[in-house]
């Protein structure tokens, strides 16, 4: 026998509305915040909206480190939601975790109706396990671009826009000299493009064991690659006074749609909110697939994003309803809203065929777009360019940012400060190992 | 006061002008930016003239942040934070200064403590806690092996359990511990003439009778003061509120207003962020403003 | 520093301490035994079994550069908020004091911020501070490079100097000024017509009346250098450029809490957490046994 004493003055929590009977009631925690936060409360009303069986509470938690954190501290105490937005640099934290239900489990337990073949490869190789099974949905999904003034190309005397980082470089020259642009670049050291992209577009390792892939004895290894000479190039252009660098994002666009910069780099999620911006200032503008070294065959770009991983410890009941939603989420309709909506890519095949069918990328509004997916599907994916899976991300992101900017200032050379940053980061990485001893990723 | 040369009061007035301009600034530049309409953010330099979207940004922010309810949680916990503050703060002071007795020291040392480590550093531990503010008495039950002998004795196992997540006793409850009011207390307390203590125990007034007639009378400004002080915290706490609510039935203004904040992907309408931000700070500086008078003389004993 | 006169109880003291007591050990001490636990393991944030590694998280800790950086960082932007938000605040307070035409409006201009709460005054002054498109923009135009705390590491810790010093010069100008406000008139104006100039008169006069306030402020000011100093650094620099501006609350924060490293930024509190007994029991045993509170007036003691 089990006797609960409550304690009388529980404040009791409101819960929503009081649901039918037959109802089952699930909820989902997400970090996306202004606008785009909008558009996933949308989609949760078309699912409620849909049917009648489950009913979906979402809510933004606060922004994705602040979420991951929330839900681990919910998840200690028996707090947390059925569903879980994390960012992709989590993926090995997750996997790890213990707290979840890999999603093709899911489906296989409960004979879901997913079709994992529908999802592009490229974009669930970053949540999926060694043999290539999913352990969460895609959900919001990115790549990085750049984003160029068209007027400001034409006045430099450009007619397309440069496939080599060689030709970047000389444009950059030629948008101050014949543009007469003081700021041919907003631009600041963003590891995902700088690191992860050009990583992956070249084929080079960020860690050994495939970026971490294969085990967590991983080493990082960006100290000997040419991403040491590619931010050496980058430091170059600050050192040129090419650039103008700003590490606040917002800084960085405003410059851009205000037409005081002639490109800057950005998430193809940006799309639409960039859009909004140029408008009112009459900047035209459009984006170009990220450059890549002379004399080497670029393959595919990384996903950036995150997905939607499914927490243990709730009934058959909810998982099924928590499987409905995953199903809803897929079909090629809500695919093609939300992208619409959002400025996200599709994460279906079907959804960007019928998006391309429909004349969807040939709109001028839509101009170039599809960029971003063709960047994804450039090349076969090597073991390389699935993605990184390394524990304490997070920080070793931090840690390499940290140590680029005092290169930056002239304290140390490029080189220096990546090899502190790899001792650093292997400290960590360390760290993370012995946390898990004993146990591998799957 | 004494001197007063004409030069002296001319770099008095400069200095404080000084002071005012500096103060005041970040205040007008917020409520200038407030008043932009969307199209002109992105000007360099920026603007330092109004424009006329004041009440526009603030409806939208008012609207979109879902302010109502939030403002409600707001002053709901910056209140009960208040209110427990002053509470155990004066009761606390006043057994420290005003009795000797075993563990006196060691007790001022453990509330003192606490000031200086902010729960930013402990949280997800803390976050455990409210999750089961009972889980410490179990846990003791648990070690002393009185479970276990409650559990032979009666057959009843006990399991004790107070989940204060997203309510307003998790919001307030953890926080109302109070380093700086108890130290405030005590530092009025000590300034407190001897006779006056000395009268009431000839009188043959007992210790409580003493702290409600003569010192929390006394207190009344120091009071107000603290109050102040806290309503003025407990509305601005951020972190906290962020971990312990979940959904928007118990979210605070503070939390509000940053989930108002544009993300790195959306759009950046600062305008109505800072518009927000207005709303936000209004009452808790209205509450400076006007108990200023209070403020400036509880904080110190004031007796000219 | 003591009561002569004390009232006798057994149980009431204990009755009157209990609520505070239970609250700080329930809320601050048990979670704090739980970071000192995890403090000697490697804890897995999910949860779930936890290796016990002995002392390794704090030899990491201390043989890691970045630590003592931050540790510089701290001792620097403590003193330096504090003795810049002291001096500034005494200084308004003083001049205040003297009761000018118009004193309200000032007194009011320089309280408010008080008000603000530390990230929302961060935000705005990043505006001010951007080097390029905020108002300090300004400064680069006519000396370009001339401030630049996006990557000037010295420039971006005076930065969050600055905006700690407005967020507490308020309260210290509030304590000052009331502290002042007390002092007897008639006091003063004997001093004066003994003869005793403006300066002579503060510091043999004013000074030793407001230490009670000098000594409170120091206290609390370090505190609010800790905690008001994480919703500025926060904000503004997350600890950049570099580690320029990463103090140790900020660091313990960033580990635990983005990092996931529950047991380093465990580890990183204990530390910590000593290092602020230690400090308060100085500040204690230097500061206050000098100053003098008005109950002592009497001279019958000590």
């Amino acid at each position: 026998m089990k006797t609960v004493f409550q304690a009388a003055i529980l404040g009791a929590a409101v819960l929503p509305a009081a649901p039918a009977a037959a109802q089952t009631e699930i909820s989902m925690w997400f970090g996306l915040g202004g606008r785009l936060q909008d558009e996933v409360l949308a989609q949760c009303d078309r699912f409620n909206a849909a049917q009648s069986e489950v009913r979906i509470t979402c809510s933004r938690e606060g922004t994705y480190d602040e979420i991951l954190q929330k839900a681990i501290a919910a998840y200690r105490t028996g707090n947390h939601p059925q569903i879980l937005q994390v960012v992709d640099r989590g993926t090995g934290t997750m996997m790890l975790s213990d707290a979840v239900v890999p999603a093709h489990e899911l489906v296989a337990t409960y004979g879901l109706n997913v079709d994992w073949n529908d999802y592009f490869r490229v974009i669930g190789n970053y949540y999926a396990d060694s043999e290539g099974n999913y352990w969460a949905f895609p959900f919001n999904s990115s790549t990085a671009m750049v984003y160029y003034n068209t007027d400001a190309l034409a006045a430099a005397g450009y007619t397309s826009f440069p496939r080599t980082w060689e030709e970047f470089d000389q444009l950059l020259v030629d948008l101050r000299d014949k543009a007469g642009f003081s700021c041919p670049l907003a631009w600041s050291i963003d590891l995902w493009s700088d690191m992860e992209q050009f990583s992956a577009i070249h084929n080079i390792p960020v860690a050994t064991q495939n970026n971490g892939y294969a085990g967590l004895d991983a080493e990082l290894v960006i100290n000997q690659t040419p991403f040491v000479a590619h931010m050496e190039r980058q430091l170059g252009w600050y050192r040129d006074g090419l650039v103008k660098y700003d590490p606040a994002f917002d800084a960085r666009r405003s410059m851009f749609v205000n037409g005081e910069c002639a490109m800057f780099f950005d998430s193809i999620a940006g799309y639409t909110s960039a859009q909004d911006l140029a408008a009112e200032t009459g900047v035209k503008w459009t984006v170009a697939e990220l450059p890549h070294n002379a004399g080497v065959t670029p393959i595919n770009n990384l996903v950036g994003g995150a997905a939607l991983w499914t927490m243990k410890g709730f009934t058959e009941e909810e998982y099924r309803a928590v499987g409905a939603f995953y199903a809803f989420l897929a079909e090629p309709e809500q695919q093609k809203l939300w992208s619409d909506g959002t400025g996200y890519f599709p994460v279906t095949v079907q959804a960007y065929e019928d998006l391309v069918a429909e004349g969807y990328y040939q709109r001028p509004e839509n101009l170039n777009r599809d960029l971003a997916v063709k960047s994804l599907l450039r090349g076969e994916p090597t073991d390389l360019s699935k993605g990184i899976r390394l524990g304490n991300y997070v920080e070793i992101r931090n840690i390499i940012t940290e140590e680029l900017q005092k290169a930056l200032t002239g304290d140390v050379t490029v080189q220096a400060a990546l090899d502190t940053a790899v001792e650093r980061s292997n400290i960590l990485l360390r760290r993370f190992e012995d946390t898990y001893a004993g146990r591998t990723l799957p | 006061m004494i001197e007063n040369t004409r030069v002296l009061n001319i770099v008095t007035h400069a200095i404080l002008i000084a002071a005012l301009l500096v103060m005041c600034f970040p205040l007008y530049v917020l409520a200038v930016t407030a008043t932009l309409p969307y199209e002109r953010l992105g000007e360099v330099p920026k603007p330092l003239v109004p424009d006329t979207h004041l009440t526009a940004n603030i409806r939208e922010a008012w609207v979109r942040g879902n302010f109502g309810i939030y403002f409600l949680n707001s002053l709901v916990t910056a209140t009960l934070i208040t209110l427990g503050k002053i509470a155990l703060a004066t009761i606390t002071a006043f057994a420290l200064v005003y009795f000797r007795f075993p563990g006196r020291t060691l007790a001022f040392w453990a509330i003192f403590i606490t000031l200086m480590l902010p729960l930013e550093v402990r949280i997800v531990p803390t976050y455990e806690v409210v999750a089961n503010a009972l889980l410490p008495a179990q846990q003791i039950l648990e070690w002393t092996g009185m479970t276990w002998l409650i559990g032979a004795l009666s057959g009843v196992e006990v399991a004790l359990q107070w989940n204060m997540i997203n309510s307003y006793w998790g919001l307030t409850l953890p926080l109302i511990a109070t380093a700086t009011g108890t130290f405030l207390f005590r530092q009025f307390y000590l300034t407190v003439p001897d006779e006056l203590a000395e009268a009431a125990k000839l009188d043959g007034a007992g210790p409580m009778r003493f702290f409600l007639d003569v010192l929390l009378p006394l207190s009344r400004t120091n009071i107000a003061a603290l109050a102040v002080i806290m309503f003025v915290a407990g509305w601005n706490q951020y972190l906290w509120p962020l971990l312990v609510t979940t959904g928007p039935d118990y979210r605070t203004l503070t939390l509000g207003l940053t989930f108002l904040a544009p993300d790195a992907d959306a759009v950046g309408d600062w305008n109505v962020t800072l518009a927000g931000a207005l709303i936000v700070m209004l009452p808790p500086v209205l509450v400076v403003v006007l108990a200023q008078r209070w403020f400036v003389k509880g904080l110190v004993n004031a007796e000219k | 520093m003591l009561k002569r006169v004390l009232f006798e109880s057994r149980w009431l003291p204990y009755a009157l301490l209990a609520p505070q007591i239970l609250i700080v050990f329930v809320f601050f001490y048990w979670p704090t035994g739980q970071a000192l636990f995890w403090s000697f393991t490697l804890e897995p944030p999910f949860g779930g079994a936890a290796t016990w590694v002995g002392l390794r998280n704090f030899g990491d800790i201390l043989a890691s550069g970045e630590y003592w950086q931050a540790a510089v960082n701290t001792a620097v932007f403590a003193l330096a908020t504090t003795v810049v938000s002291l001096v500034l605040g005494l200084l308004f307070a003083i001049f205040a004091d003297r009761g000018l035409r118009g004193l309200a409006i000032y007194k009011t201009g320089i309280i408010w911020p008080y008000a603000v709460a530390a990230p929302a005054a961060a935000v705005v002054w990043q505006y001010i501070f951007q080097p390029s498109v905020g108002y300090f923009g300004i400064l680069n135009l006519v000396w370009p490079g001339i401030w630049n705390p996006l990557l000037n590491g010295t420039h971006a810790m005076i930065m969050v100097i600055a905006v700690s010093c407005w967020l507490s010069v308020t309260f210290n100008f509030v304590f000052f000024l009331a502290g002042l406000q007390a002092i007897p008139n008639s006091l003063v104006e004997a001093a004066a017509l003994d003869g005793a100039g403006p300066v002579r008169r503060w510091f043999d006069l004013v000074f030793p009346l407001i230490s009670p306030t000098f000594f409170l402020l120091i206290v609390l000011n370090v505190a609010i250098s800790f905690t008001e100093g994480f919703g500025v650094i926060h904000v503004m620099t997350q600890g950049g450029p570099g580690n320029a501006t990463e103090i140790l609350v900020y660091k313990i924060y960033r580990d635990g809490f983005v990092g996931l490293d529950f047991s380093s930024s465990s580890a990183q509190s204990v530390i910590l957490m000593g290092l602020v007994v230690v400090l308060t029991l100085t500040q204690f045993l230097l500061i206050e046994r000098k100053i003098h509170y008005a109950g002592d007036d009497k001279g019958t003691r000590r």
